[in-house]
């Protein structure tokens, strides 16, 4: 079973042989059947918002709550909110404030709105959890409106307006940043906004009003489907009008300031793509991207890629990149790899962490290695053995202390790493890796290697 | 004028909340959730209703918005 799945009494997702299945138990028997028969699912899928499946027949042990198993297609790599660009989650929101109108149109409502119900494939966000519709019941409310805010609202708002680090709060608040929380965080300036104000200010206090108290039962509440759609509305109107702080960070303009003249700069892509055509990966992780340009050398080869970067706007001007060129093999993620996404949730079971998710075929760490090795006092035994848990192929970039980039690091602090130079780290990762080939880079002290796993 | 409209909105949804003194049962923040957006829910559909006769009007005298800016207005 899926960590999480046992939380939804309607089925659950599990893995056989390496394939993801879901299973649909009997209690959702009338909303699946629903789904299907109303053409809701045929919609959706057709329009590639919510992942397609075939029904499937599952040999293993006989389940008296199992109605039926779907096989959905399947997603390589499972990322979440908190690691998402600012647009990606922003896109996330209106996928599911559409896929929710949408419903509404074929009877049927969303009973939960948790980002994690979506994932990016090819490029865009899909909504994943096919056992999230219900049939909908005449002038009832929006189930899910709080967990909307939550999940979506709130750190959108917060990284809009407060700091666009903000989303890392989804990593403490697995059900969605409070919103009592969000709203002590958020500058008056975001006040003025008046979606902001009332689906998440107004909202906290209504909250705070009607807890602890006596009140007449909330299943009592009406809204008539017209006042829905404007709530629907007014959460995408607002969604919409949340804009990408104007901010400048230390790598938004990395490719300006870099050491490389454009000869070496063109001579690393073309080592590089000799490297790639070399091992043929099927998958390849990037983890110190920036904008992606190295990275594009394997989506641009079909090869599934994901780009990773610590920074919010390299990360964000590389979404914005593949919507912009419909791009479907590459997707730009955040990790810091000082610390990456922890596992989180009940038994730290609910939300897998990053080693676990993220194995491939090849690992790109360009200009990494002084990050890991200076800033973070990392010893190369260490930083090995992390690459070799990721992929089976290693292309790394060695940057010897002599490069002005190490000495800004050094400038700072003491330098305490006798040990950090080629021949260490030739030794060292050499114990982790057979070296295929080296190059050095030209008009430069850098080295690209290209390494397999022992 | 919208700003005002809004301000006088927002004075009224919270005379709404601070007032809410019915009580019959302990409601969780879930449930708080589900009232407001009864709430708000009605309040944002009598704005949408004006607005949609308000275009009606504009249509009538032949002052016509294009849907992009509607659209932009729609709060």
């Amino acid at each position: 079973m899926n960590n999480t799945s046992y939380k939804d009494p309607a089925g659950f997702v599990f893995c056989l042989d390496g394939v993801v299945y879901r299973q649909i138990n009997n209690c959702a028997k009338k909303d699946y059947d629903l789904l299907i028969n109303s053409g809701l699912y045929k919609k959706l899928a057709e329009n590639k918002m919510l992942i397609s499946h075939e029904e499937v027949c599952i040999e293993k042990e006989p389940d008296a709550n199992a109605y039926k198993y779907i096989k959905p297609e399947q997603i390589k790599y499972i990322s979440y909110p908190y690691e998402w660009a600012f647009s990606a989650l922003k896109d996330a929101a209106l996928l599911t404030l559409k896929i929710q109108k949408t419903a509404l149109k074929y009877g049927m409502t969303l009973k939960d709105a948790s980002a994690y119900n979506i994932q990016f494939l090819e490029g865009k966000p899909v909504f994943i959890d096919t056992l999230s519709f219900e049939e909908y019941e005449q002038n009832t409310p929006w189930k899910a409106y709080g967990q909307f805010c939550r999940h979506f609202l709130a750190p959108l708002a917060l990284m809009s307006y407060t700091d666009i680090n903000l989303n890392k709060l989804l990593i403490t608040n697995i059900d969605g940043i409070p919103l009592d929380l969000a709203q002590k965080l958020l500058p008056a300036m975001a006040k003025l906004n008046f979606g902001v104000l009332t689906h998440i200010v107004l909202h906290s206090l209504s909250q705070k009003t009607f807890e602890d108290k006596k009140q007449s039962c909330a299943k009592s509440a009406k809204m008539s489907m017209f006042e829905l759609e404007s709530l629907l509305n007014s959460l995408e109107n607002t969604v919409r009008g949340l804009k990408f702080p104007d901010i400048y960070t230390e790598w938004g303009n990395y490719y300006e300031n870099t050491n490389y003249s454009d000869e070496s700069f063109s001579e690393k892509k073309t080592i590089i793509s000799h490297f790639i055509n070399k091992v043929e990966p099927s998958s390849l992780c990037d983890l110190g991207s920036n904008r992606g340009d190295f990275a594009r050398i394997a989506s641009e080869r079909n090869i599934k890629t994901i780009a990773f970067d610590i920074d919010p706007v390299a990360i964000e001007d590389n979404y914005r990149h593949v919507k912009k060129h419909k791009e479907t093999n590459i997707l730009p993620l955040l990790q810091d790899f000082n610390n990456p996404s922890p596992a989180i949730g009940f038994m730290n079971d609910e939300r897998a962490d990053f080693c676990s998710r993220f194995e491939c075929d090849m690992v790109m760490a360009l200009a990494l290695i002084h990050h890991l090795a200076i800033s973070n006092n990392l010893p190369f035994d260490n930083i090995a053995r992390f690459f070799s848990t990721l992929g089976k192929y290693l292309v790394i970039e060695f940057v010897p202390k002599e490069d002005s980039k190490v000495q800004i690091l050094l400038s700072s602090r003491e330098d305490i790493f006798d040990k950090y130079d080629t021949e260490n780290f030739e030794s060292i990762f050499g114990t982790y890796f057979e070296i295929l080939e080296k190059f050095n880079i030209k008009n430069s002290q850098r080295v690209l290697y290209l390494m397999r796993r022992k | 004028m919208r700003k005002l409209l809004n301000i006088i909105l927002i004075i009224f949804l919270c005379l709404i909340l601070v007032n809410n003194q019915e009580a019959q049962a302990y409601i969780n923040p879930g449930s708080g959730s589900y009232i407001f957006q009864t709430i708000i829910g009605g309040i944002l559909g009598i704005i949408a209703l004006f607005k949609k006769l308000f275009m009606s009007l504009l249509n009538l005298f032949g002052i016509k918005k294009s849907s992009a800016e509607d659209e932009q207005e729609d709060e």
